[in-house]
C-alpha cells in the first residue's frame, strides 16, 4: 500500500500508513491510517473521544508531524482547519483577529484596515452571513467564531476544510456554497443525524484505526453506524452489589450522559456553584489544578476540606489526630502515599484515588462526580465504583456527569441523556439500552 | 500656563506611553521608574560631556535599553516573576546613578554641571505629541502593533500562527523602552541638572495613567493632562499658600489614587444607568 | 522541617554564596587590597561585640520586615509598600510617645505597637480594597501609598515635630521608659530580638497550623483551588495586606523604640527592600527568614563597614541587592 501510488484526479489528499505516537504519555492517537479523500466529496469523521479524530486532523493540516507513513496533496492543495472552540482574543475585532501575526495574509510594515475590511466584508457575503467585520470577537457566539476561522482559512485559500463539530445555522447550505468554490469539507462530529443528512462518506475511527468507510445511502447506515458507535462491552458481568439498606433508605445515583461537545461542561459549572455551597462532595473534571495543589504535601491536600474539624478553638491543627483517622483511610483503600510526599509525586492514578476518598468522606449528603473515571484504569474503576455504590448505601445522592454511556448503564438508577446543551427526558434504571442511549446522545429521538 | 502644563505632561505622556507597550503585551512593566532615573541622567551626563543634546538624547535612551535588555534576559529568559524583576531594575537604577555620579561629579546629590545644551522648551511636549500619534498608528496601523497585542491577549494564537510570543514581547519591551529614554531625558535636559530623585514616581503614576487611559494612547493623554493639571496646581499650592513642600510632594502619589477611584465609580454610574436605559 | 530544609536549603545556600562572591568581586575589580576589603565584608560582623550586636539587631529588624513580606507573598500578593509603612508605625510610635510623656512604659510600648500595626495595616489594606473595587494592581498602589507617606512623615519630621536643638533633621528622643532595653551594650540589640523570634514562630504556626493559614496560603498557590474550598478571595486579599502592613508598622515601631529612639528623616531606609528580599531568598518560609535575615544583614553591615573606612564609598548593598531581585524567583533556578 505505502508507495508512490500517484495522486488520482479524484483524490485531493492521499494518507498511507500515517501513525502518531505523543511522546510525553506514549499514547498512540494514529496507527495506521490509509485513506484518500476524494475531490469535492464531503467526508464525515466520526468516533468517540480519544479515537484519534483530532490527532488525524491535526496531521492532515500539518499541525502536528506524523511519525510514520506519507501525506500526499493533489497539486495546489493544501488543507485548513474550523476547531470547534477557535482561539479568540476577546477584544479584537473580527477582521484583526483574521489577519492578525498572519504570514500568508499581510506582509510589510503597515497593513489597511479598509480594504481588510472590504474583503472580510466581501467573504462573509458571499458566505450568507452577516458578521460586521468591525465586531468585538468577544461579543460574538460560538459558532461566529468558527465563522471567523472559516473564513480566515478561505482567505488563505486552503482547499480542504476540517470542520471540527460545526455549529453553523443552514450548514447544508453552506456546504453545498464551498463545494460550488471548489473546497472539499471534512466534518468530525457527533451528530449521528447530521452525519447521515450531510455526508456522502463516512468514516468511523476507533483507538487511531479506520473500522468503517461507507458512502452514504449504503444499506441499513444509520443501524451500522449506532452500533460501531457503542463502546466496546467490558468483559466483566455487572455485579450487583449487596446492601445492608433497604430500597427506601438508599440514596440514588443519577447520572447525565452527554458528549463534551454537547455542552457536558457548562452543565458542571452550573451544578458545582450548588454543590459547592455546603460541605457536599465535588470531583470536577480534566482540570485538577481545581481540586487540588500539585505542590503541596499529600496531607495538605488530603485534608483541606476538615482543616477546621482539626483545630480546636485556639488551639493548632491536630496533625496527628488527622493523621491517625484520615491517613487509615488512605491505607485501607490502598493509596500509596506517605502524609509528607508531595502530590506531585504521586501517580496519577493515586492522585484521583486520593481525591476520590477525600470527596466521598465529605459530610454533606451529595456528591457531583465529573466524569470521574477518566484516567482511571480498570483495576481503579472498580475501586471508584465500589466508592460509588458505598455512598449510595449511605444514604447518599450521587450526581455523575460522563460521555461514556456503558458506564451510565452501568451505575445510573436514573440517566438523563444531554444534547446541544439540553437535557432529556429521564430514565429509570432498565428503560433503556446501548445502542438507544448513544443513539439518544446523537440527537436522535426516541 | 499652557507651556508649563505641557512641559510637566511631556515626561509623564512619554512614560505612560512607554508603559503602554509593555501592557499590551501582556506585562505590567514597573520598572519604568528606574528607567527614567538612569536615562535622565544618561541625557544630562552625555550633553554635557558631547555638548550636543542630541548626543544627550541618544545616552539616555541607550542607558534605558541597556535596563530593559536586564529586565528581558531576567523576565524573559530566565522566567522571573516580571514584577519582581522590574522591582530588580528600581533597584539597581538608584546605586547605578549613585556610583557613576560620584565617579564622574564626585557627588551622590544633585548634578549640575556647567553648560548643558539643550532644546528648545517645546521640544519634549512636542516630541511628546508626535509619539502618542506614532503610537497609536504603530498599534493600529502595523502589523508588529498588532502582533503585540495579540500577544498580550492570547498568546497561543499568535503560536498558532507561527510566531514566537518571546520575540514580540521583547520587541515591545525595546520600543517601550525607547519612550521611557525619552521620557527621563524630558526631565534632566530641560532642567540642566540632575537630582537624585528626580523621577519622583512618576513612573508608577504613568502606570496608572496606562490603567485610566483603557491602554490606548489617545486615552492615555487625557489621563496624563488631568494628572499634570493637578501638580500645577500643587506647586501653586506650594508658591503662593506656603503648604510646607513635603506635603506637596506627598500630593501626587494620593491624588493619583483618588483619580484612579472616583474614574471606577464615575464609570460604574455610567454602566448603571446604560443598563436602566436597555 | 528537614524536607524543607532539603527543598528549600539548595537555593538559599547558592543565593549566599552567589551574593558573596559577586560582592567579592566587585570590591576587588575596584582595586580594594583583598586583605582590607574581604576582611571588613566578611569578618568586621565579628570583630566587636558591638558590631556584633548590631548585625543580630540589623537581623531582627529584617526578620520582622521580611516577615511582612511572607505574609503578603503567602497570600499571593505583592506588597511594595514596605518602606512607607514602616515609617508609617515608626511616626505613629514617635508622635504618640511624644504626646504621652508621663505614661508607664510598658504600657506605652505595647500600645504604641498596636496603634503602629492598626495604622500602617490600614495604609496597606486600602490597596488591597482599591484592588477588589477597581481592579487596579496592589504592585502600583501600595508603592504609591507608601511614597505618599514617606512625604507626610518627612514634614512631620522637618516640621511641628522636629527637635530644634539638634543639628540632625530629627524628632525629640523618645522618653527613657520607652525605649527598649538592651542586651548587648554599647550596641542596638534590645529584646526585640525575642519578639521577632516568637513573630517567626507563630508566623510558622498560624500559616501552616492553623485553618486560617491554610486558607491565606490557598489564595497564595492557586486561585482555582482557594474558590473551590469555599475561600472568599476578596476578602482574603484585604485580610493579607493587613496583616502585611501590620507587620510593617511593627518594624517601624520597634525600629524607633529599640535603635534610632527618635524619628531621624529616613530612619526607615532601606528596611522594606531588605525584607523583601530576606524573605524572596528564602523562599517565603516563614522559618527560614531567619538565616536569610542573617545573611542579608551580614552583608549589608560589611557593606556599610567598607563605607565607613572610606575603602569603598560605593552602594555595594544596593547592587548586590538588585542582583538578588533579577534572579531570585527565577523559574530556571527553583526545581518545583
Amino acid at each position: 500500500m505505502r508507495g508512490y501510488k500517484s495522486v488520482t484526479e479524484q483524490a485531493v489528499v492521499e494518507l498511507r500508513g500515517i501513525g502518531k505516537t505523543f511522546p510525553l504519555n506514549g499514547v498512540t492517537a494514529c496507527d495506521g491510517v490509509d485513506l484518500d479523500i476524494g475531490r469535492g466529496e464531503t467526508l464525515i469523521l466520526m468516533g468517540e473521544n480519544g479515537a484519534g479524530k483530532s490527532t488525524l486532523a491535526s496531521l492532515v493540516t500539518g499541525k502536528l508531524k506524523h511519525d510514520r507513513g506519507s501525506i500526499r496533496f493533489a497539486e495546489g492543495a493544501s488543507a485548513g482547519m474550523v476547531h470547534q472552540k477557535p482561539l479568540i482574543i476577546h477584544d479584537f475585532t473580527v477582521s484583526d483577529m483574521i489577519f492578525g501575526g498572519n504570514r500568508e495574509l499581510n506582509r510589510g510594515l503597515f497593513y489597511s484596515a479598509g480594504k481588510e475590511k472590504a474583503r472580510v466584508r466581501d467573504i462573509f457575503a458571499e458566505l450568507g452571513y452577516a458578521l460586521n467585520p468591525e465586531d468585538r470577537v468577544g461579543q460574538l457566539a460560538p459558532y461566529q467564531h468558527q465563522l471567523i476561522e472559516l473564513a480566515e482559512n478561505l482567505l488563505m485559500g486552503r482547499t480542504v476544510l476540517i470542520l471540527d463539530e460545526p455549529e453553523f445555522p443552514r450548514l447544508s447550505s453552506l456546504l453545498i456554497l464551498l463545494k460550488k468554490k471548489g473546497i472539499t469539507p471534512v466534518i468530525i462530529t457527533h451528530k449521528v443525524e447530521d452525519a447521515l443528512e450531510l455526508g456522502q462518506r463516512i468514516i468511523l475511527m476507533k483507538k487511531g484505526r479506520i473500522v468503517l468507510d461507507r458512502s452514504a445511502g449504503s444499506d441499513k447506515l444509520k443501524e451500522i453506524v449506532l452500533e460501531n458507535l457503542i463502546p466496546e462491552t467490558k468483559k466483566k458481568p455487572l455485579t450487583k452489589q449487596e446492601s445492608s439498606l433497604s430500597e427506601g433508605e438508599k440514596g440514588q445515583i443519577t447520572v447525565i450522559v452527554g458528549h463534551h461537545e454537547s455542552g457536558l461542561w457548562d452543565e458542571e459549572e452550573k451544578l458545582a456553584r450548588d454543590y459547592l455551597s455546603e460541605d457536599n462532595g465535588y470531583i470536577p473534571s480534566l482540570n485538577r489544578k481545581k481540586a487540588m495543589e500539585e505542590s503541596w504535601s499529600v496531607e495538605e491536600n488530603f485534608m483541606i476540606h476538615r482543616r477546621k474539624s482539626y483545630t480546636a478553638p485556639w488551639g493548632l491543627l491536630r496533625k496527628k489526630s488527622f493523621l491517625r483517622d484520615g491517613m487509615k483511610s488512605l491505607e485501607e483503600y490502598g493509596v500509596a502515599a506517605r502524609p509528607g510526599d508531595r502530590m506531585n509525586h504521586l501517580s496519577g492514578g493515586n492522585q484521583k484515588k486520593l481525591l476520590l476518598l477525600r470527596e466521598f468522606q465529605r459530610s454533606g449528603n451529595r456528591i457531583l462526580l465529573s466524569e470521574p473515571s477518566s484516567a482511571l484504569d480498570r483495576a481503579n474503576r472498580d475501586y471508584l465504583y465500589n466508592l460509588i455504590y458505598r455512598a449510595k448505601d449511605e444514604g447518599k445522592e450521587v450526581l455523575m456527569l460522563t460521555a461514556d454511556p456503558e458506564e451510565a448503564l452501568r451505575l445510573g438508577d436514573r440517566i438523563i441523556p444531554l444534547f446541544k446543551g439540553t437535557r432529556g427526558e429521564t430514565l429509570e434504571r432498565g428503560e433503556s439500552n446501548l445502542a438507544q442511549l448513544t443513539a439518544l446522545m446523537g440527537g436522535s429521538n426516541r | 500656563m499652557i507651556e508649563s502644563l505641557l512641559t510637566l505632561s511631556a515626561p509623564l505622556l512619554l512614560a505612560a506611553l512607554g508603559g503602554l507597550f509593555s501592557e499590551r503585551a501582556g506585562i505590567l512593566n514597573i520598572s519604568l521608574e528606574g528607567l527614567m532615573l538612569v536615562s535622565a541622567y544618561g541625557a544630562l551626563h552625555g550633553a554635557a560631556l558631547s555638548g550636543s543634546p542630541l548626543i544627550g538624547l541618544s545616552a539616555g535612551l541607550l542607558a534605558s535599553m541597556i535596563l530593559t535588555v536586564i529586565f528581558g534576559l531576567s523576565s524573559l529568559v530566565l522566567k522571573n516573576d516580571p514584577f519582581v524583576s522590574g522591582l530588580g531594575i528600581n533597584l539597581l537604577a538608584y546605586p547605578l546613578v549613585k556610583t557613576l555620579s560620584r565617579i564622574s561629579y564626585g557627588t551622590e546629590g544633585t548634578v549640575r554641571p556647567e553648560s548643558v545644551p539643550s532644546f528648545g522648551t517645546l521640544f519634549f511636549p512636542v516630541l511628546a505629541l508626535i509619539l502618542t500619534a506614532a503610537t497609536y498608528i504603530f498599534f493600529e496601523k502595523t502589523n508588529p502593533g498588532r502582533m503585540i497585542r495579540m500577544s498580550g491577549g492570547n498568546e497561543n494564537r499568535l503560536r498558532e500562527k507561527g510566531r514566537r510570543p518571546e520575540r514580540v514581547k521583547w520587541l515591545s519591551l525595546l520600543l517601550g523602552s525607547i519612550l521611557a529614554g525619552f521620557s527621563g531625558a524630558a526631565l534632566s535636559l530641560p532642567l540642566g541638572a540632575f537630582v537624585p530623585g528626580i523621577s519622583a514616581g512618576k513612573g508608577w503614576i504613568a502606570l496608572v495613567a496606562v490603567y485610566l487611559g483603557g491602554s490606548r494612547p489617545l486615552g492615555i493623554l487625557p489621563a496624563v493632562v488631568l494628572f499634570s493639571l493637578f501638580d500645577l496646581w500643587a506647586m501653586n499650592l506650594q508658591q503662593y499658600d506656603r503648604i510646607p513642600s513635603d506635603i506637596v510632594l506627598a500630593i501626587p502619589y494620593f491624588l493619583t489614587l483618588i483619580l484612579a477611584l472616583s474614574y471606577r465609580i464615575v464609570k460604574k454610574r455610567a454602566n448603571l444607568n446604560e443598563n436602566l436605559m436597555k | 522541617m528537614k524536607s524543607l530544609i532539603k527543598r528549600k536549603g539548595p537555593f538559599l545556600l547558592f543565593m549566599m554564596l552567589s551574593a558573596y562572591l559577586l560582592s567579592a568581586g566587585i570590591i576587588l575589580s575596584f582595586h580594594i587590597s583583598p586583605q582590607i576589603g574581604l576582611k571588613s565584608l566578611f569578618l568586621s560582623p565579628f570583630a566587636t561585640s558591638m558590631a556584633l550586636g548590631n548585625w543580630l539587631n540589623r537581623s531582627v529588624l529584617f526578620m520582622i520586615s521580611g516577615t511582612a513580606v511572607v505574609y503578603a507573598f503567602q497570600g499571593g500578593e505583592f506588597n511594595l509598600g514596605g518602606e512607607g509603612q514602616i515609617c508609617l508605625g515608626g511616626m505613629v510610635a514617635v508622635i504618640f510617645f511624644s504626646f504621652m510623656t508621663g505614661l508607664w512604659g510598658p504600657a506605652g510600648v505595647l500600645v504604641a505597637l498596636v496603634l503602629a500595626a492598626f495604622s500602617s495595616g490600614l495604609l496597606s489594606a486600602l490597596s488591597g480594597y482599591i484592588k477588589n473595587i477597581t481592579g487596579l494592581s496592589e504592585v502600583i498602589t501600595t508603592y504609591l501609598l507608601s511614597m505618599g507617606t514617606i512625604h507626610v512623615s518627612r514634614y512631620f519630621i522637618t516640621g511641628p515635630f522636629k527637635d530644634g536643638d539638634s543639628y540632625l533633621v530629627t524628632t525629640p528622643e523618645i522618653p527613657s521608659q520607652f525605649q527598649l532595653p538592651e542586651l548587648l551594650s554599647p550596641s542596638h540589640l534590645n529584646i526585640s530580638l525575642f519578639f521577632a523570634i516568637f513573630l517567626v514562630m507563630g508566623t510558622w504556626l498560624f500559616l501552616y497550623y492553623r485553618p486560617a493559614g491554610y486558607d491565606w496560603r490557598l489564595c497564595g498557590v492557586n486561585g482555582d483551588f482557594a474558590a473551590y474550598c469555599g475561600v472568599d478571595r476578596h476578602k482574603q486579599t484585604v485580610r493579607t495586606l493587613f496583616v502585611s502592613g501590620a507587620v510593617n508598622g511593627l518594624a517601624g515601631a520597634i525600629l524607633i523604640m529599640g535603635t534610632s529612639h527618635r524619628g531621624i528623616q529616613d530612619f526607615f531606609s532601606g528596611y522594606g527592600w531588605n525584607g523583601m528580599a530576606v524573605s524572596l531568598i528564602g523562599g517565603n518560609n516563614p522559618l527560614l527568614v531567619i538565616p536569610s535575615a542573617l545573611f542579608f544583614s551580614h552583608l549589608v553591615q560589611g557593606a556599610e563597614r567598607l563605607n565607613l573606612m572610606g575603602q569603598f564609598t560605593y552602594p555595594l548593598d544596593g547592587f548586590i541587592m538588585a542582583f538578588i531581585f533579577l534572579v531570585v524567583t527565577s523559574g530556571r533556578l527553583h526545581r518545583d
